[in-house]
């Protein structure tokens, strides 16, 4: 009797499972199955939706937004942001389609959840992600958008390497250029350097010296002059990156990044870093730096002279500053920069669809959308930038006479540097990103950095 | 033949899990040991390179860094187990205001390790509360950047490691004293023994294996768990001087996002020592047979 019960038991236990692990097998098919289908028709149905009256089959696209949307409207509901608006007219204007909007917690996160969603083959229809080898480095995720664009949107694709295959002018599509080009800078705070003697709006310092001197200045008036966050690395991002691209090729960065030439053998980014360490040697820098996680509530609050960011902190600063509010490019390395006055700059955020997206065709159309005119003026107005379509003018977005704007717009027109982690590649970025404070103090030495950095990508 | 039949039954019981547990944890293994031999972005096909991922683990500062931090971390453990075993005897004594420390000492662990990551680090910032009353004793000299250079960020990680966990270990050595059965203390307690005695000679004996619990899953944890606390407080900074090794793997694979093949060699060195660890302590724990 006992022995029969164990058998009964026994083939149960094993039958349960086995039935369960069937039927879950049989679910996922199920429920995968159909959607190729419905997303052709969808799509198919979409492309013309006033043509046809027949209900669409129901999709829905996954958007995962990193970072659309202005500091003032993170306080308000959802529903009320700017990318929201945008997405319930996207719905209207393609009955049945829905956009689920996924927002993670940071820029960091947000990559690291597309690369991860996209090994198992689970990332979001379209993801606002950075641009450059940040993108590029998974580039064999993502889809090729090369034929999938519409003409109307080529205009966006004019100097917007940063989206294509190897950073090349002719290389294959992998993303969208999204929102506007960005532009990294100093924002200075005018009542301090005022107080300091200075008078950063008509004569800004242009060179090195310049620099030192006016930090001495605002040393002298009891102010820290330049404040900056280890967590951010804004100025190893916007200064060393500017000074290093001011002196080096471009092609050879990438060539350094791809382990083809080494960081180490790069004078251009040894005199870059060590001109960064001077600024902490001297003083200049605030004494926290390596654990520092406040620099803007600093700086807003009139502690520090100067802060490096760039236009997605100029709303902000302007709350918080109002007429003090200033800002200025980081001085030229030398006089034989390549370019002068400028600034990093680009296509800072895309749009990336991975290659294992039910809907590619459905997708497209959301970043084509997202990008036209009208929903370029409704996004700027909220972020601020520096337009990617050529239809869009100052006058455009209210902007003139603002002098703020008007700079950055003049800004946006002359040859901005692509952001160091668009041409290094990530892991060479990775190892400057958490090592460059150590520079900063002075408890690596530039050499150290490079030499560590090309280790890194040797192994890759 | 009897024996032979209940063997194979007991193996068809098993077999369902058995097979649940391959796919789901012996394929993911299996597959990051046969990636760690390669070089791989996780997307890309995998180079098959050798050793190289080890030979540059042995020979990377990071890595080292890494996993002298994780061993300096394991000494909280022990500092962790005597506050425990302090609060747990308060509670278990019923000293006045007992069931308060009972309460508060449980705190830590229900709040999020990032939101007291982030609470220490402004506890412990350049301009925090901790340097303002020192600079208000004047002190000025000891008010330290405490998260800006290599050991004291450590000392501060570790000050939260054993301030978060002292309330989770004192409630299991309080089910471990309260296991022990009154009629032991009353038999000492003929015996003449006083409370040290008492304290020294029956309840340390008898939550021996409480403490092994306690030891073998703490040790695992530091190892595998850290990874909220030095996120959210250093992100392993100032540079790699606070990283873990669980840190870097995740750095490895998710944030230069290139070195997938890198990072599962570390997960299987991690691995490893996690392994050896534990089976090194149960061969110990096995040879007390006083326990």
């Amino acid at each position: 009797m006992k022995r029969t019960l164990k058998k009964i038991t026994a083939i149960g236990v094993s039958l349960g499972v086995l039935i369960s692990m069937a039927a879950c097998g049989t679910g996922s098919d199920q429920s995968q199955a159909p959607e190729p289908d419905s997303s052709a028709s969808a799509v198919t149905e979409s492309a013309a939706p006033q043509e046809s009256a027949a209900p669409q089959e129901a999709v829905t696209l996954v958007f995962a937004a990193m970072d659309c949307f202005g500091t003032f409207e993170r306080q308000l509901p959802q529903e009320e942001w700017t990318i929201t608006k945008l997405i319930r007219r996207f719905e209207e204007e393609n009955p049945g389609v829905t956009i689920e909007l996924q927002v993670p917690a940071d820029a960091t996160t947000a990559h690291t959840t597309f690369r991860t969603a996209a090994m198992s083959g689970t990332a979001p229809d379209v993801a606002n992600l950075w641009s450059g080898m940040n993108i590029l480095a998974f580039q064999d995720a993502l889809l090729n958008l090369t034929d999938l664009i519409p003409p109307e949107d080529m205009q966006l694709f004019e100097n917007a390497n940063a989206c294509r295959e190897g950073l090349q002018p002719d290389g294959d599509i992998y993303a969208y250029p999204f929102m506007s080009k960005n532009s990294g800078f100093y924002l200075y705070n005018k009542a301090i350097i005022k107080e300091a003697g200075l008078d950063f709006e008509a004569s800004p310092p242009r060179t090195l010296e310049e620099l030192y001197a006016a930090c001495d200045a605002i040393l002298a008036a009891g102010y820290t002059p330049i404040y900056e966050d280890a967590k951010d690395n804004q100025l190893f991002f916007y200064g060393v990156g500017l000074w290093w691209q001011q002196a080096q090729d471009v092609d050879k960065i990438i060539a350094a990044g791809l382990g083809e030439a080494k960081f180490a053998e790069d004078d251009a980014l040894l005199q870059a870093f060590e001109t960064y360490r001077g600024l902490y040697e001297k003083g200049y820098v605030n004494e926290d730096v390596a654990s520092s996680q406040d620099k803007y509530s600093e700086f807003y609050n009139g502690k520090a002279a100067i802060v490096p960011g760039g236009t997605w902190s100029v709303t902000s600063g302007v709350e918080a500053l109002g007429e003090d509010f200033g800002i200025m490019h980081f001085p030229d390395i030398n006089e034989n920069a390549r370019v002068k006055d400028t600034a990093m700059g680009g296509i800072g955020e895309t749009l990336c669809i991975p290659n294992t997206t039910q809907n590619p065709e459905l997708a497209v159309k959301l970043c084509s959308f997202l990008n036209n005119r009208e929903s370029s003026l409704e996004i700027l107005k909220v972020m601020g930038g520096i337009p990617l379509r050529n239809d869009i003018s100052i006058e455009d977005l209210g902007w003139d006479g603002d002098p703020i704007m008007e700079k950055i717009y003049t800004w946006g027109q002359k040859e901005l540097f692509p952001f160091p982690p668009s041409v290094a590649g990530n892991t060479a970025i990775g190892v400057f990103n958490s090592m460059t404070v150590k520079v900063l103090t002075g408890e690596m030495t530039p050499q150290e950095i490079a030499t560590l950095a090309d280790e890194a990508v040797a192994v890759g | 033949m009897k024996k032979r039949t209940e063997s194979i039954q007991g193996w068809l019981c098993v077999l369902p899990v058995l097979a649940v547990i391959l796919v789901i944890r012996g394929y993911p293994i299996v597959d990051t040991v046969v990636k760690s031999f390669t070089k791989w972005d996780g997307f890309s096909t995998p180079q098959f390179i050798g050793l190289s991922n080890y030979l540059y683990i042995l020979k990377n500062r990071e890595f080292q860094v890494s996993l002298v931090n994780n061993l300096v971390f394991l000494l909280h453990i022990p500092v962790k187990i005597l506050l425990s075993m302090i609060f747990a005897l308060a509670i278990y004594e019923a000293v006045p205001g007992h069931k308060l420390y009972r309460n508060l000492s449980y705190v830590p662990q229900v709040i999020s390790p990032t939101i007291i990551g982030y609470l220490f680090c402004i506890l412990f910032g350049f301009n925090g509360p901790i340097n303002e009353v020192l600079r208000g004793a004047g002190l000025e000299s000891l008010a330290l950047d405490w998260m800006g250079s290599r050991w004291s960020a450590v000392a501060v990680i570790f000050i939260v490691l054993t301030w978060h966990g002292i309330g989770y270990l004192a409630l299991l050595i309080l089910g471990g004293l309260a296991s022990i059965p009154d009629s032991v203390f009353e038999a000492a307690r003929l015996d003449g023994a006083n409370y040290w005695q008492r304290l020294v000679y029956v309840v340390m004996p008898l939550l021996a294996r409480t403490l092994e619990f306690i030891l073998i899953m703490n040790i695992t944890w530091v190892f595998t768990g850290l990874f909220p606390f030095i996120f959210a407080m250093t992100r392993g900074g100032p540079g790699y001087d606070t990283s873990t090794i669980d840190y870097v793997i995740y750095n490895k694979a998710f944030v230069t996002g290139t070195q997938m093949g890198l990072a599962s060699a570390m997960a299987v060195i991690l691995v490893a020592i996690v392994l050896t660890v534990t089976v090194l302590q149960l061969r110990a724990s096995d040879k007390r047979e006083d326990w």
